[in-house]
């Protein structure tokens, strides 16, 4: 009976670890890890996630601040089929704000990610409450690497 | 001063009232706001229900009355006998005949069959009836059903055509069917900017706010709704037709309570946003009330500022006017035109950046009327090192201003996104926004002309000591001042530092400092002259207005092409960036998002949706808003193409992308999931660093072709008894990432939203893009322009070898035209790619003198438009307030100068104008003709190349097997030729296309592949030789040319067609640059005929104006007056005759004031001899008398002496009296003319005065700081005569015991300072009021009678008045009147 009990704790212990290991997993799953040869190139894409993990915030908690520094001199931005085209860091900063007032987040994931030397996408699910409704935009963020940083190339809001 | 209080007090509570009033309304709408929101809490589901059902029945009737519109219209067509006796004889072409009759025919798509259903008749696009509905039609019954084909849903309403002629009755049946359809709606994302505002869902939209969506499929059933997610929260309603069958149905969202509430919230909130500026109206004019009772005009200035700037902020607080501007429509207030963070948040907007402008304008008007007030004043302080401190501030000023000005014009350029340079229309109504931006630019650009004109008028004032009182220089001072202005600008060039960097170029300062130094000048010249000069008039708007529409448009050029460098670098940087993890990202996330949408599966197993299958996709898909050549193609499991749509298939070649994409997806299980084999182009070195790729997606790239392609199976079915699973078809999507993407973009934009998203239309004009590699020219929108470019090649690999960055800006004279090009370029990613460099150079012209013309002419045509819309609403003003005058006031005066002007304004500017619209009219016409003609030419070529390509062409096989209800089954005879010259060709044979240069338009359903019924009756029953006419795609007006082919027997064997479809832009901006050349120039001209006219009239009717005037100031007793006129002829003659009078009637008074003088002085000598004696006379009676008693020694000789001595020093004293009196009055001292304060001298007249207690003296002080020009001490003389007069008048009173007073008020207004002096004296009767001002008239008996002669003398030299009432026992009134600020010098 004793021994049950152990068997029983140790297979709840388990089954706690392996779903908080999945948890823990499931966050990062948009980000695939790779393992890179130089120190260089793991800091310059561990940057680029952390990037990505900032806006993601920015947009999560509908705080365009958080978003502002990466913009670069020109931001390309597609808001559904409203607004599109090349945007000043100012408009751009006044347009994100105007969306997440009227679509207000319920929540923001990202789903998934690609990145190559000089770009790195991202794609995620945004959720927001409109009129009581709650539905689902896709957002997707473009980065360019340019002097040792990673800015936002494009916006895309689907 | 009493009144004034009760003036001040009554307007002053008027607007407390109302400021009060505002405030409570202010606080009951938000009282009245929580009440709504909590009957709407109480009652919500009655409300919801009501406004679901009124919202309900606005659909059904909105959706009813399309219904009844197409019925109605449908049954006016039958009640054409013509069209019926027509179709009766089975008369193809009469019946057309009758059928275009109808006005209303183009709003409708028409088709008639006859009894044997076969198309008789047609009009407008395909409709696609149904047999079964045909078949139900001839039976007789009449109904009407929705029909979606491709992106369109139509109302359909069939009507059986009643049976003419009884022999032709065919068992029963009608006489044939009428099928009449009208477009209610455009769905998926084809949207576009030709279908923006178009369609039922869209009307409802834009009315309630809510996303109202239409199911129109056939055949649904209820039931497939119940269980799907969405409808719980969506009601469901019926349509119904007229017959009461169910055509579809309608989704109404579920209205939400908590959004119902915030919606009535903020239709309150808008209400007291507006409530709330009503109100700071109020109090601003409160404020300015107060403002007026400030004297120092700089405080005043400071203060209107700050009113200004805290309304503003207080506007921006409660979204007032953006939240109601934005709720009508127009969108200025969205930052996607234009935001900036600067003046924190107060351009957010180009909305807010309007407004802002316009009150900017009115601080800066506000602060030069204020400096206008000040010319007028003495200097505050006399030191010369205030005066240099002053100027040097103002020169500062002045040159900050150009800082500031190209700053702001420069952000407001960078920060916006709008199109500078549309050149399909004269004036944006298409892009309202740039209205608003060119507007903020002007009301931006006078606050800065104002701003100069300020700081030279200050600067003009405080140097005038400077000066001396040389008149010239005086005169001309302004010209001086702006010459030291010019040079100091010129040096400022010279130290070429980051403190002297005025963001304006030296040529443009130039040209400001010269237009505000005439305006500066003009100005300046109109104070001296006019005393009541204000800068507020229409003449001097104008002028401001002019000046501006010179430098403006200059000055915004030169910002666009500096930024243009910018965009420049940033097109050469996306081409050379290639994007190759981009576009498969693209590919990879656009074929995850489509397959994953479960509809894709339904609809493959459709065949009747396979044509427009891959248009749909696409535009459901991300590719639709990307900068790419992108192409979707949809195969069977056997690999077979079966839907496709292509944006531009004659770079991105279909046949190839699919073999290819077979080709790699065949070669796939032979080899492990890893891209880095699938694809063995890939240039990125992952895959050695990787130890997993994760990329499931199959992209491969075609480096020959240039393009990327990605291929997924498409849903996989489990095979019965098998492990194996079938795939029922496979997607392809291709996207080309040639450096061509972003040379022809005409094809793209057809498809697509928005231009304005594309890097290149932010450039002036089209550039030249060229591709390098290996020195050698790969690719090219301009093959000879780009070989210019490969000399400087090596020059800028030298110029980049040590650099990081490989990109350089770069002049090259190329065909003796400059062009700035920009260079890139692109290495290799890894070491491992050995691709070679590529150098991509992208060029664009400079000083292309064209585009400056242009742009010139446009800003001024924009201007003029703005300007004639100012002026009709200022008459329109004017008018009313001419209307509300009594009807004696109205009175409307055209002088002589104004009559001439007008005059030759009419000869002159009307022929003008007639010719512009005549030329207008004739360059439109020529335009077309030369369009048709080119078209009717390219045909004839078409025709002869389809000819000779297909001698043995089959038609009658064409006819049956070409395209089938809803095929594309094309024949491509048109070869790549023709799709280079981005002409579109159509062949047709009988009704239906055959052959085409541009699949895309028909597989995207822009175009009908059926010929235009128009076209058919022109060219295949009138057996004209060509046919052109205009048809719409949306909104998109493009001609169409058509031209018939005949066999060697003259039979039709088909008809050829053009379409301006991508070219329409071209066509359009041709014609728009002719009329902004022809009207810029036209107006140019009327501007220089205004001024001449201007001149001319001025020239003519001056010396009359002068003569006028000068008969005035004769009359008025100026005989000094003298007219100048250097002209000969007879208005010359009749000027000098004037002077000749004037010269007589000046000597002839000169002589008669002599001769009354002579006389004068013999009556003075007289009066004074017969005064001198007066006291004479008792004097020596009384020395008589003294003499007489000391020779007769009488012993009362000491009291005579005494009493003697008394009277003759009385009697002295009399006489020293009327001496004095009589210096007084003949003297003429000199005067001492100066501002002087009345006010000050009434305190100390008073005060002299007020000795004795027995009178009251009372003062009422105006308490202004207005001055008049006189000499103090005569001022106070003739103050003291009066004063003294009304005390004697009222000491004479007195003794029948009244209680004195005098009241002296002191008033301003209307530019008069006037002075009451009341008394309750003796008063007057009416002989002593008509003399009093005679000399030596006196009622008292000591006096000369010279005391108020004097005083009128000394008022009437300061051009003053004085004017006396009085009743006998009841007292005087005096009232003096002055002029404030005169100066009888310079008159």
């Amino acid at each position: 009976m004793r021994t049950d009990k152990y068997i029983l704790y140790t297979v709840i212990l388990i089954y706690y670890c392996f779903i908080g290991i999945q948890l823990s997993h499931s966050q990062d799953n948009w980000w695939k890890e790779k393992k890179y040869k130089t120190e260089i190139k793991k800091v310059k894409f561990a940057n680029c996630k952390k990037t990505f993990v900032n806006i993601g915030n920015g947009i999560n908690y509908a705080n365009v601040y958080e978003i502002t520094p990466y913009f670069g001199s020109e931001v390309y931005l597609s808001i559904l089929t409203d607004e599109k085209g090349y945007y000043s860091p100012d408009q751009t900063k006044f347009i994100l704000d105007n969306f997440f007032t009227n679509n207000t987040v319920n929540s923001f994931k990202w789903r998934n990610s690609n990145r190559s030397e000089n770009y790195a996408f991202a794609s995620g699910k945004y959720k927001y409450n409109k009129n009581g409704f709650i539905n689902t935009y896709d957002i997707s963020v473009s980065l360019k690497y340019v002097n040792d940083s990673w800015i936002i190339d494009q916006i895309i809001i689907n | 001063m009493f009144q004034a209080l009760k003036r001040i007090n009554r307007q002053f509570a008027l607007l407390s009232g109302i400021s009060l009033f505002l405030l409570l309304s202010i606080l009951a709408t938000h009282l009245i706001s929580r009440y709504f929101e909590s009957t709407i809490d109480g009652n919500w589901e009655q409300i919801s229900a009501e406004k679901t059902n009124s919202i309900k029945d606005e659909c059904t009737s909105l959706f009813d009355s399309y219904q009844k519109e197409t019925i109605q219209f449908s049954s006016e067509l039958l009640k054409n006998k013509k069209l019926l006796t027509a179709i009766g004889n089975q008369n193809t072409r009469k019946s057309y005949e009758a059928l275009f009759e109808s006005d209303r025919v183009n709003d409708y798509n028409i088709e008639i069959y006859n009894p044997r259903l076969e198309l008789f008749l047609f009009s407008g696009r395909q409709i696609y009836p149904d047999i079964l509905e045909l078949n139900r039609a001839l039976s007789g019954s009449k109904f009407t059903t929705v029909k979606e084909i491709g992106f369109y849903t139509y109302v359909v309403v069939f009507t059986p055509i009643p049976v003419q002629q009884a022999d032709k009755v065919w068992s029963g049946k009608a006489g044939g069917v009428l099928v009449t359809a009208k477009l209610i709606d455009v769905r998926y994302g084809i949207r576009n900017k030709f279908f923006r505002n178009l369609g039922i869902t869209q009307e409802i939209t834009d009315k309630y706010n809510i996303s109202v969506t239409f199911d129109f499929k056939p055949y649904t059933n209820l039931s497939e709704y119940t269980d799907s997610s969405s409808l719980k929260e969506k009601l469901l309603f019926e349509l119904k037709n007229s017959n009461g069958e169910i055509m579809g149905q309608m989704f109404i969202p579920q209205l939400d309570k908590a959004s119902y509430i915030l919606d009535v919230r903020d239709r309150f909130s808008n209400l007291i946003s507006v409530e709330i500026f009503i109100l700071n109206l109020f109090i601003a004019f409160l404020c300015i009330y107060f403002l007026k009772k400030i004297d120092s005009l700089f405080i005043r200035g400071i203060m209107m500022i700050l009113l200004v700037v805290i309304s503003r902020y207080l506007w921006l607080a409660v979204d007032f006017p953006s939240k109601i501007i934005m709720s009508s429509g127009l969108d200025i207030f969205s930052p996607s035109h234009y935001a900036s963070s600067v003046a924190y948040g107060i351009g957010r907007s180009l909305g807010e950046l309007f407004i802002t402008s316009i009150l900017v304008l009115i601080i800066c008007s506000y602060i030069i009327s204020l400096v206008i007030k000040s010319y007028r004043k003495e200097v505050l302080y006399t030191y010369t090192y205030v005066h240099i401190f002053i100027i040097t501030l103002c020169i500062f000023i002045f040159f900050l201003a150009f800082h500031v000005y190209g700053g702001i014009i420069q952000s407001l350029v960078y920060d916006s996104n709008l199109r500078y340079f549309d050149r399909t229309q004269i004036l944006p109504t298409d892009q309202p926004e740039l209205i608003f931006m060119q507007l903020a630019v002007l009301f931006i650009s006078i606050t800065f002309l104002l701003i100069l004109i300020s700081c030279a008028i200050t600067i003009n004032k405080y140097s005038s000591g400077f000066f001396g009182k040389n008149i010239l220089v005086g005169r001309y001072s302004v010209i001086m001042i702006f010459l030291a202005l010019f040079i100091i600008n010129l040096l400022l060039e010279l130290f070429d530092t980051h403190l002297t960097e005025l963001s304006l170029t030296l040529g443009i300062r130039n040209l400001i400092i010269i237009l505000s130094g005439l305006l500066t000048f003009y100005i300046q010249r109109k104070l001296m002259l006019e005393h009541s000069f204000k800068l507020t008039s229409l003449l001097n708007f104008s002028m401001i207005v002019l000046a501006c529409i010179i430098f403006v448009p200059i000055v915004m050029l030169n910002k666009i092409t500096s930024q243009e460098n910018k965009y420049l670098e940033l097109t050469a940087k996306k081409i050379s960036e290639q994007a190759d993890d981009k576009i498969r990202f693209l590919i990879s996330s656009s074929l995850q998002d489509i397959s994953e949408n479960p509809s894709l599966e339904l609809d493959l197993k459709n065949k009747n949706k396979y044509p427009k299958l891959a248009f749909n996709i696409w535009t459901q898909s991300t590719l639709y808003s990307e900068d790419l050549n992108t192409g979707v193609f949809i195969l069977d499991p056997d690999g077979k193409p079966v839907s496709d749509f292509n944006v531009n298939p004659s770079e991105l070649l279909s046949d190839s992308v699919v073999s290819f994409a077979l080709r790699n997806i065949k070669r796939k299980p032979a080899v492990p999931a890893d891209t880095s084999i699938i694809n063995p182009d890939k240039t990125e070195d992952l895959s050695e660093e990787e130890s997993s790729a994760g990329d499931e997606e199959e992209i491969f790239q075609n480096r020959e072709m240039k393009f990327y392609c990605g291929i997924k199976p498409i849903g996989k079915v489990n095979l019965k008894n098998s492990k194996f699973k079938r795939v029922i078809g496979y997607l392809v999507i291709a996207a080309q990432y040639d450096a061509k993407n972003f040379l022809a973009q005409s094809s793209m934009q057809i498809f697509r939203n928005f231009s304005q998203d594309n890097l290149i239309n932010k450039l002036t004009s089209a550039p030249v893009i060229s591709e390098f590699s290996d020195g050698e020219l790969v690719g090219s929108s301009d093959k000879d322009l780009s070989r210019s470019f490969i000399k400087s090649l090596d020059l800028f690999k030298e110029s980049v070898k040590d650099k990081i960055d490989k990109s350089s800006l770069r002049y090259d004279q190329v065909e003796n035209q400059l062009y700035k090009s920009y260079y890139v370029e692109s290495s290799p990613v890894s070491k491992n790619d050995m691709s070679p460099e590529k150098i991509y150079v992208v060029s664009i012209k400079v000083n292309d003198f064209n585009l400056m013309i242009f742009f010139f002419f446009k800003y001024f045509l924009f201007a003029i438009v703005i300007y004639i819309i100012f002026i009709i609403f200022y008459i329109c003003y004017k008018l009313t307030v001419y209307m509300l005058k009594p009807q004696e006031e109205r009175t409307i005066k055209f002088g002589f100068r104004e009559k001439l002007f007008v005059s030759f304004i009419v000869v002159s500017v009307i022929p003008i104008i007639v010719l512009a619209i005549y030329s207008r009219e004739f360059v439109k016409e020529k335009n077309n003709e030369f369009y048709k003609n080119q078209m009717i030419s390219d045909l004839r070529i078409v025709e002869q190349y389809v000819k000779n390509k297909m001698p043995s062409l089959d038609y009658s096989k064409m006819k049956t097997e070409g395209s089938g209800e809803n095929g594309v089954n094309i024949f491509n005879i048109f070869g790549k030729g023709f799709t280079e010259s981005r002409k579109n060709f159509n062949l047709y044979v009988k009704t239906r296309l055959v052959s085409t240069t541009d699949e895309q338009l028909y597989k995207s359903d822009l175009l009908d592949e059926r010929i235009s019924g128009n076209a058919f009756y022109n060219i295949a029953l009138l057996k004209k030789d060509y046919y052109a006419e205009n048809q719409d795609i949306g909104s998109l007006t493009v001609l169409a040319g058509y031209k018939p082919m005949y066999d060697n027997f003259n039979n039709l064997i088909g008809i050829i067609s053009s379409q301006t479809v991508f070219r329409q832009n071209e066509i359009n901006q041709e014609l728009t640059e002719n009329l902004v050349y022809i009207f810029g120039v036209y107006f140019v001209a009327v501007l220089f005929l205004i001024m001449i006219v201007n001149i001319l009239s001025y020239t003519i009717s001056n010396p009359i104006i002068k003569l006028q005037k000068a008969t005035e100031q004769l009359s008025r007793g100026n005989i000094e007056i003298q007219v100048s006129s250097s002209s000969k002829d007879e208005i010359g003659e009749l000027v000098n005759s004037f002077n000749k009078m004037t010269r007589e009637l000046k000597r002839s008074r000169a002589e008669l004031k002599k001769v009354e003088r002579e006389s004068a002085w013999r009556d003075i000598a007289r009066q004074v001899a017969h005064e001198i004696k007066n006291p004479l006379t008792p004097m020596k009676l009384a020395m008589q008398h003294l003499y007489y008693a000391y020779s007769h020694s009488s012993g009362d000789f000491k009291s005579i002496l005494q009493t003697t001595n008394r009277l003759i020093i009385d009697q002295i004293e009399t006489l020293n009296r009327i001496a004095t009196e009589f210096s007084d009055f003949a003297k003429m001292p000199s005067r001492n003319y100066q501002p002087i304060n009345i006010d000050e001298i009434l305190l100390d007249v008073v005060g002299l005065l007020n000795s004795d207690g027995k009178i009251t003296l009372k003062l009422f002080k105006a308490n202004s700081k207005s001055s008049v020009t006189g000499d103090r001490d005569e001022v106070k003389r003739a103050l003291i005569n009066i004063i003294r007069n009304s005390l004697q008048a009222i000491d004479e009173k007195v003794c029948d015991r009244v209680d004195g007073h005098i009241s002296i008020e002191t008033v301003v207004s209307n530019g008069f300072y006037r002075i009451f002096i009341k008394d309750n004296g003796i008063g007057m009767d009416e002989d002593t009021l008509q003399s009093l001002f005679e000399p030596y008239f006196s009622t008292k008996s000591s006096g000369m009678g010279l005391g108020l002669v004097i005083t009128k003398k000394i008022i009437d030299d300061m051009k003053g008045k004085i004017f006396v009432k009085s009743v006998q026992n009841k007292g005087t009134e005096v009232e003096i009147r002055f002029e404030c600020f005169y100066f009888p010098d310079k008159t």
